[in-house]
């Protein structure tokens, strides 16, 4: 008998079919992923299991027996704990208060036992290997470190089965390792750690079995003998996906647009120097914490500068404001699309002229409303944003998918000389990755230098023409991508860290 | 009261740059204030200086809970009269004096839930709820008193202005008592820390299985009761109860906790400790207003000059703090 | 979900407040008759709405930047009481006119430094301005009247053109222009964008903080041109003058569809939020006689505006 058993579980939210007739099974002691697109479902599906959402028809059942979630208590008593992609933790408590936040020991009038708490979170803590202060504050912590407590949190609930949803976003590869090691001896230890992700080498390294999400339908599981990347990209997808990557830059030897030396921000970055030509894609990659998005917040105008200088076009400049790099032609689409991207209760029209007020769309300081109009049916048209009527439609309501599309035409609709993207296919589906990726070549082919930010190894190489690796805030070396593997990148991101090149 | 300065100048967390900054700013008004007039450091001043403020000092106590739950209670000044004049009414209908009493706090705890089952229904900033409380209150109390003072009360009641213990009267003595209540629940009592918990991130709590609600709802309770313990406070001082007490209170009760450090804008920081220091601080600083006669509504412009200062100030350490942290562990 | 934005600032709302007020006008009327709609009634209802048409348009701009601007009905007063002054004083009217507004202006600009430039709340700051300023009415008059103006003054408020009050005229005709703008300024437009998320507009090349410092500058100047129609309309200058002035201007706004929230607002719904709060305060006074409860009056429907605002909010819902 299965540990728990996914039966018939549909949900809607007012009109739209989130989950349609999911029915999987799910064993104790294994490590089962979920993969699909945006929107196809699985968050929801997690939430569902760990009680932040009720189903609208379909039951769960754990070892035999159903049982009702109505909310995350419930969940826990039936022992499931979902960890969030988003962290719930309260970053100005200390790391035992939040691990052990509802259930502290106290005494018999309700005071807190400082002592035990702060031992049994030591204890905690040691179950997966790690020393640490319980009374730090969490606001003090890396993020990940943060998650690490938001983890033992859930664990110190001696969960039956951990759902992690994201759970590497914003970890280090040691920290991902280290959370790798934990996942299986849970999984030895009996328990079914449910994984979501977008990321496919993960997922083949650590499941046992994968589940495809498409749509709201489940689409199969595959064992881990047959988890082949072409075969889930096809379920997640509904076609084969070849030449994931669009092909590179023809001409290597456009201007030098934008020119960094020695640039510096204390405690940021250090000393970076860095050519950016015209047509080329120049990837950026680092652990987290290297300092690329300072270094590109520096280049945008949005934070100063301590040293060295920006060169754009051959001649110094002090970008004072991003409305300044905006006029001088550079512009920066953001790590976080929904923080500090976009304007999620305004409509997509608004959004994608929000950066070319300014010098396109205005005559004599009034808006035109035509042409704003046009400018964005252009770029749905472009960019394939679905739905296509969408220029009046909430961002909000769209995918994250094609919210990411329509940060982009913001950003195109700005006619940048030179473009930053941070983390440009993050939390974004297969399909608008691959478009995403086209058309940050096309930008590119079109004489436009482009700087990428990604964590994602595999977007680097398929799509950098060069690619800069930092390690906490310098620039360890410039690589020519010719032939260029995810392990020598890497090598240099982590063994030649320290040494100045 | 004071909490005790470590100079401990290594690890940043730990030290309050905040309270080091007050308690020095407390001591160099105290001096200069003593330097300035040889009646500072007398009983009568120290006790004059204690009744302008202790009303508020009582109220801050509430307030504090209120703001580190992520909210604001602006009807404060409007439950303090309501309060005393519900209880003065009720002791000319010949009501014994300890039921009246019993009977205004209900009354007041009622707004305090008014307050919240509003917030929470309507699902509106507790500013405005309250805001808009205050203003109904208010009119209530100038229609019920029509505008005049009620007095005249027994003689047993007047009894209670003039009791003194080791020389401390009625308003004093109760402060004492809950500024210590409060201090030791915030920092050790699970139902005191769950409002820091609230106030730090509410839906995280609820998904722990705190009962994030009742947590507000006794927040606003509390509140309301300690400004209603405050008016019928206000009632055995003057003898009376009028619409027009505790005006403007809850500027000085917000800008006394805003002082102290609590921040009014990012829910689930702040302490007793610091409004405590930041009551002291206000104290201080209206009673120099006492000694040199200026009149009241220099005294308003002051307090909004204060508050604007301490969220600065707060702001302000709060940005230096996250500058210079270093993390628990050691890698990157 | 479907949300169509027209170019006429015409909302739904607007539409569902000019159906209340006929209602509130019709159902009064047969009640009370000729003591309601009789042209003295409307006319004095109307004449004390112009300051309150002023106030709330300002307080629109302040809204839609997700603020709040307590401080306005302060404002008025000072800078009416710094008006009154200089003329009593026999300053010329058209200069004292102008450093009335320069000071208003000031104190707006002020307030949007210290809620952008020093990430004070905007509640907190305006909070602080207010008091101060009072303050300062109470110390620059020691609680006397300033009288003794110029009759060129004070026909601006108590004057008429082609038989409507001067005031009314001004008030109509700022909310009209200010309607106009609207609907095709750019600068309006970044208010939306600065009250919907104010890092994405900075990381967007909008100047939040000039935007931001704008909205509140222009919330204090209209503060001003209301200073002036009031005392000039009074002949004098008073330091209780505005009092409880900015509830009804933040009831008005929220009402005519501004959110609390920011990045929604519109004036046509503002001045019908203007109307509908000023014949409620008429129809109240009228069957009630106590002036007392206005401020209470003013709260309840506060809170009103805001429970729609909500409940409007909510049905929109958030998506998956």
């Amino acid at each position: 008998m299965s540990l728990l058993e996914i039966k018939n579980i549909s949900k809607s939210f007012g009109s739209n079919k989130v989950l349609s007739n999911i029915s999987i099974f799910l064993e104790k002691g294994e490590i089962h992923s979920f993969i699909g697109e945006n929107g196809a479902g699985k968050s929801t599906l997690m939430k569902i299991i760990g009680g932040i959402y009720q189903a609208d028809s379909g039951q769960f059942l754990i070892n035999g027996k159903e049982v009702h979630m109505q909310n995350p208590m419930d969940a826990f008593r039936e022992g499931i704990g979902i960890v969030h992609q988003e962290l719930s933790v309260a970053d100005n408590m200390t790391v035992a208060q939040n691990v052990f936040v509802n259930r502290e020991p106290t005494n018999a009038l309700g005071f807190i036992k400082w002592k035990q708490l702060n031992e049994d979170t030591v204890t905690e803590f040691k179950k997966i290997g790690i020393d640490i202060k319980p009374d730090t504050l969490v606001k003090t912590l890396s993020v990940g470190m943060q998650q690490v407590v938001e983890i033992v949190k859930v664990l110190s609930r001696d969960v039956k089965i951990l759902i992690l949803d994201e759970p590497t976003s914003a970890l280090s590869d040691k920290e991902i390792s280290n959370l790798f090691e934990l996942l299986l001896k849970l999984k030895e230890s009996g328990t079914l750690v449910i994984f979501i992700s977008h990321k496919l080498k993960e997922i083949k390294q650590i499941s046992d079995r994968v589940s495809v999400l498409r749509d709201g339908n489940f689409i199969g599981t595959l064992e881990k003998d047959e988890m082949e990347e072409s075969t889930i990209i096809r379920m997640m997808v509904g076609r084969e996906i070849d030449n994931l990557y669009p092909p590179k830059a023809k001409s290597r030897d456009g201007e030098i647009v934008l020119e960094t030396r020695r640039l510096t921000r204390n405690e940021k970055y250090l000393d970076v120097s860095l050519k950016i030509k015209k047509g080329e894609i120049t990837g950026m990659f680092g652990l987290v914490g290297s300092g690329r998005t300072e270094f590109a917040y520096s280049l945008f105008g949005a934070d100063g500068v301590d040293g060295g200088e920006i060169l754009l076009n051959g001649r110094p400049v002090r970008l004072k404001s991003p409305k300044m790099a905006i006029r001088y032609g550079i512009g920066y689409l953001s790590e976080d699309r929904k923080r500090t991207g976009l304007f999620v209760g305004m409509d997509v029209k608004d959004n994608v002229v929000a950066s070319s007020l300014d010098f396109i769309m205005a005559k004599l300081g009034f808006l035109d409303d035509k042409k704003s109009e046009q400018v964005t049916e252009e770029y749905i048209g472009q960019l394939e944003i679905r739905p296509s009527n969408c220029s009046s439609l909430t961002v909000r309501s769209l995918s994250g998918g094609n919210q990411q599309k329509v940060l982009l035409a913001k950003w195109l609709a700005a006619k940048p000389e030179v473009l930053i993207v941070d983390e440009p296919t993050r939390g974004v589906d297969v399909g608008a990755k691959c478009k995403i990726h086209s058309i940050l070549r096309a930008l590119a082919d079109s004489g436009i230098a482009i700087i990428m930010i990604s964590s994602e190894l595999p977007e680097i190489l398929g799509l950098s023409d060069q690619v800069a690796v930092m390690h906490e805030g310098r620039l360890i070396t410039v690589l020519e991508n010719d032939g260029l593997t995810e392990e020598t990148v890497l090598a240099h991101a982590f063994l030649k860290g320290g040494d100045n090149q | 009261m004071k909490k005790k300065n470590e100079n401990i100048l290594k690890v940043f967390s730990k030290i309050n740059l905040h309270y080091l900054v007050l308690t020095f700013l407390i001591i160099v008004m105290a001096i200069s204030m003593s330097m300035h007039s040889r009646y500072f450091l007398t009983i009568t001043n120290i006790e004059v200086m204690v009744n302008t403020f202790i009303m508020e000092a009582i109220m801050a106590l509430g307030m504090t809970m209120v703001i580190i739950s992520g909210g604001t209670d602006i009807s404060v000044s409007g439950v303090l009269p309501f309060t005393a004049i519900i209880f003065a009414k009720l002791m000319l209908q010949n009501v014994p004096i300890i039921v009246a009493m019993l009977v205004a706090l209900a009354a007041s705890g009622v707004i305090g839930l008014i307050n919240n089952e509003l917030r929470r229904i309507l699902k509106i900033h507790p500013m405005v709820v309250t805001m808009a409380v205050q203003l109904t209150l208010r009119g209530l109390n100038l229609a019920i008193t029509n505008g005049s003072v009620i007095s005249g009360f027994s003689a047993g009641f007047q009894k209670i202005s003039e009791f003194r213990l080791f020389g401390l009267s009625v308003p004093i003595l109760v402060y004492i008592i809950l500024a210590v209540v409060f201090y030791v629940f915030s920092k050790n009592h699970k139902s005191f820390l769950s409002v820091y918990f609230v106030g730090g991130n509410k839906e995280a709590s609820a998904f722990s299985g705190m009962n994030t609600e009742c947590v507000l709802r006794w927040v606003f309770i509390i509140n309301a009761l300690l400004a209603g313990l405050a008016g019928i406070l206000s009632t055995t001082v003057y003898n009376s109860a009028s619409y027009s007490f505790g005006q403007n209170a809850e500027m000085r009760v917000i800008t006394a906790v805003a002082i102290g450090g609590t921040s009014l804008t990012h829910g689930g920081n702040g302490s007793i400790a610091g409004t405590l220091l930041g009551t002291l601080f206000m104290a201080l600083i209206y009673n120099s207003f006492v000694m040199s006669g200026i009149s009241t509504y220099y005294q308003d412009v002051f307090t909004g000059a204060m508050l604007i200062i301490a969220v600065l100030l707060s702001e302000g350490t709060r940005i230096v703090k996250e500058k210079s942290f270093k993390q628990a562990l050691g890698d990157s | 979900m479907q949300k169509r934005k027209r170019r006429i600032p015409v909302s739904g709302r607007s539409i569902t407040l000019i159906i209340i007020i006929a209602l509130v006008f019709g159902v009064i009327s047969i009640i009370k008759g000729e003591l309601f709609y009789s042209l003295t009634n409307i006319s004095n209802v109307f004449s004390n709405l112009s300051y309150d048409l002023l106030l709330a348009c300002g307080m629109t701009f302040v809204l839609i930047l997700g603020g709040i601007d307590l401080s306005v009905g302060s404002v008025l007063a000072f800078v009416g009481i710094v008006i009154t002054m200089l003329l009593n004083r026999g300053l010329n009217v058209a200069l004292a006119i102008v450093i009335g507004l320069a000071v208003a202006v000031l104190a707006g600009a002020i307030n949007g430094v210290i809620v952008s430039k020093f990430n004070v709340a905007p509640f907190v700051a305006t909070l602080a301005m207010m008091s101060s300023l009072r303050g300062a009415c109470y110390v620059l008059t020691s609680g006397f009247f300033v009288v003794g103006l110029p009759d060129s003054y004070v026909a601006i408020g108590r004057g008429y053109t082609l038989g409507i009050p001067n005031k009314i005229i001004i008030s109509i005709a700022i909310m009209i222009f200010l309607g106009i703008i609207s609907t095709r300024s750019r600068v309006f437009k970044q208010m939306f964008y600065v009250g919907q998320n104010a890092d994405a507009a900075y990381l967007s090349g909008i100047s939040s903080d000039r935007t931001i410092i704008l909205g509140y500058a222009m919330c204090s100047l209209l503060a001003g041109v209301a200073a002036i129609l009031m005392t000039s309309s009074f002949a004098m200058g008073q330091a209780s003058f505005g009092t409880g002035f900015e509830m009804r201007a933040i009831a008005a706004a929220v009402i005519g569809g501004a959110s609390m929230n920011g990045g929604e607002g519109n004036f046509v719904g503002t001045a019908l939020g203007v109307i509908l709060v000023a014949l409620v305060n008429n129809v109240f006074i009228m069957f009630n006689g106590s002036p007392n409860w206005s401020t209470a009056i003013s709260g309840i429907m506060l809170l009103v505006a805001v429970a729609f605002d909500l409940i409007r909010t909510r049905k929109r819902g958030e998506s998956v």
